[in-house]
């Protein structure tokens, strides 16, 4: 009982006035009527011996939209993580998605002994120094292109985007052949011992080829590279910079034709790691604007205030999921946008499965990565 | 080495192969397990992978031939998942043929027996060397 007090100390928790203000812009909340990020908090602090049966802990999606308005900046999402893994202590289990697939491959992939066949996917014209000291973390991509190849999602289109973009920035970087997941989802789930198997082994696999920096383009990985390492792992200092903070990057030089002509239409679905978890909202909307010439409209709904792709970490995806998703894509819909922009691929599979799920997705508007868009509509003359 | 298997069979004409098998007393190694399915229309790639999570170190379907299927849910589903699992496991660095779509004739206890040991002998290596199976070893 100790423990969850200090957890409580240390997510703030018991700065908690009840105003309810969490509960109010949650956008579970809003569907699920059983939510709300207020009771959870109060029920914990009443009574924390019935709070790790409770089965709305497993509902929050994590978009953090609760702490960005708590006045006294109570880290709920922090807090929920806590209770996952408390609440596995006591044989509380969540159910996946997609049977597990997920999770039985970051398992698999958080193996010591594992060693993985997973750069197939690079093209040949992407430069990669295996001797240099900044390393591309890819993340999950290329298993996502296995496993959700059914609803046409092709995520390895971020990571190619983003090394084209570094190549012709001129950032020499090397992959890592046996890079592991960062174990967003599984500490996001609760699941620590998994989280910690993988932490381990990338951190192993990053000493071993002296790496002194390290790019990523997916948000989450960025979120657990930079923060949840450092928090979990006391040995690890590394440098990690996010894509679109790499100052080489925005001084690419360009073949869009005449500037200001044929401008794409685009809006920019913020991703919440990226956005409410950095305050990063400038970023790729300058990259946007400057590489790729682009007209960008935004949402109703954006950067602090953008609603999430409505994913939770591979679970529990239900009813309420998919009306946040439908939510959002109205919201694209309104703006009259071409495209749909997202920067984290975990949005563009949730916004893509929303999309397609609903029909007519030709008719609609295009969900595309960034870095891809970027690449294929800046880079492609010039090669 | 004997392979860990495990077997995925459907309801019908799968498990008649099985259980024809055993009444015309042949044997298969004791490593192997089986899970009996409805339909391997139910099955999907998490399944598989999990069986390689807890130290398979192969997956065998077994279900009924193209068109026979009793729910009339002859769709390939079961195709499309298997290939998922198949590339999802080559990336996890897991060599060779792990995974196998059997389909079989109602009441092939022979067949059946004979595609399991050649399964079985194809398998060299575990899948992955688990640390877990260290502790194992006397």
């Amino acid at each position: 009982m100790s423990e969850l007090k200090d957890i409580i100390r240390q997510t703030k928790a018991h700065f908690c006035l009840d105003c309810g203000k969490c509960t109010a812009v949650c956008p579970v909340s809003r569907y699920d009527q059983q939510f709300s990020p207020r009771l959870i908090v109060r029920k914990a602090l009443r009574h924390p011996e019935k709070i790790y049966a409770d089965r709305n802990i497993w509902s929050c999606i994590g978009c953090n939209m609760c702490t960005i308005r708590c006045n006294y900046n109570v880290s709920f999402v922090d807090f929920i993580r806590y209770l996952r893994m408390k609440s596995r202590e006591h044989g509380m289990e969540p159910v996946y998605n997609h049977s597990g697939v997920t999770e039985s491959v970051m398992h698999l992939m958080g193996k010591k002994e594992t060693r993985q066949d997973r750069l197939d996917w690079i093209p040949q014209d992407i430069n990669v120094s295996p001797s240099a000291d900044t390393a591309f973390f890819v993340g999950c991509a290329p298993y996502f292109d296995s496993i959700f190849k059914d609803i046409g999602v092709k995520s390895t289109d971020s990571p190619i985007g983003a090394m084209r973009l570094l190549n012709r920035a001129g950032v020499a970087f090397t992959v890592l052949a046996n890079e592991r997941c960062c174990g967003h989802d599984l500490i996001l789930s609760g699941d620590k011992s998994g989280f910690i198997n993988l932490g381990q082994a990338n951190i192993h696999e990053i000493n071993k080829r002296s790496i002194k920096k390290i790019i990523t383009a997916c948000p989450e990985c960025y979120y657990t590279l930079k923060i949840d390492y450092a928090r979990f792992f006391p040995d690890w200092h590394m440098e990690v910079q996010h894509l679109a903070e790499v100052p080489d990057i925005i001084k690419i030089e360009v073949n869009v034709g005449e500037k200001g002509r044929n401008r794409p239409k685009v809006t920019l679905h913020d991703s919440c790691k990226l956005g409410r978890y950095f305050r990063k909202y400038d970023e790729p909307r300058n990259i946007l604007r400057t590489l790729a010439d682009a007209e960008l409209i935004e949402m109703e709904y954006n950067r602090d205030n953008a609603l999430c792709c409505g994913a939770n970490p591979w679970m529990f995806c239900g009813s309420v999921n998919k009306q946040i998703q439908d939510e959002r894509l109205r919201q694209a819909d309104a703006t009259g946008a071409d495209f749909l922009i997202t920067s984290c691929p975990k949005c563009q599979i949730h916004l893509t499965c929303a999309q397609r799920s609903n029909g007519q997705a030709e008719e609609k508007i295009k969900i595309v990565d960034m870095y891809h868009f970027i690449s294929e509509r800046a880079l492609k003359e010039n090669d | 080495m004997t392979a860990k298997i495990l077997i995925f069979s459907c309801n019908w004409d799968g498990w008649s192969c099985i259980d024809s098998a055993a009444n015309a007393g042949l044997s298969y190694p004791v490593s192997v397990n089986i899970i009996k399915l409805t339909c391997l229309s139910s099955l999907n790639a998490g399944f598989m992978l999990k069986a390689f999570e807890h130290g398979a170190d192969g997956v065998m379907l077994l279900g009924c031939q193209n068109q026979q299927c009793r729910y009339g849910q002859f769709d390939n589903s079961i195709e499309i998942e298997c290939d998922k699992a198949r590339e999802i496991i080559k990336m996890l660095g897991v060599k060779g043929d792990r995974i196998m779509l059997a389909r079989l004739a109602p009441f092939d206890g022979r067949g059946f027996i004979e595609q399991l040991n050649g399964f079985i002998h194809g398998i060299k290596n575990p899948a992955i060397p688990a640390g877990a199976q260290k502790a194992d070893k006397p």
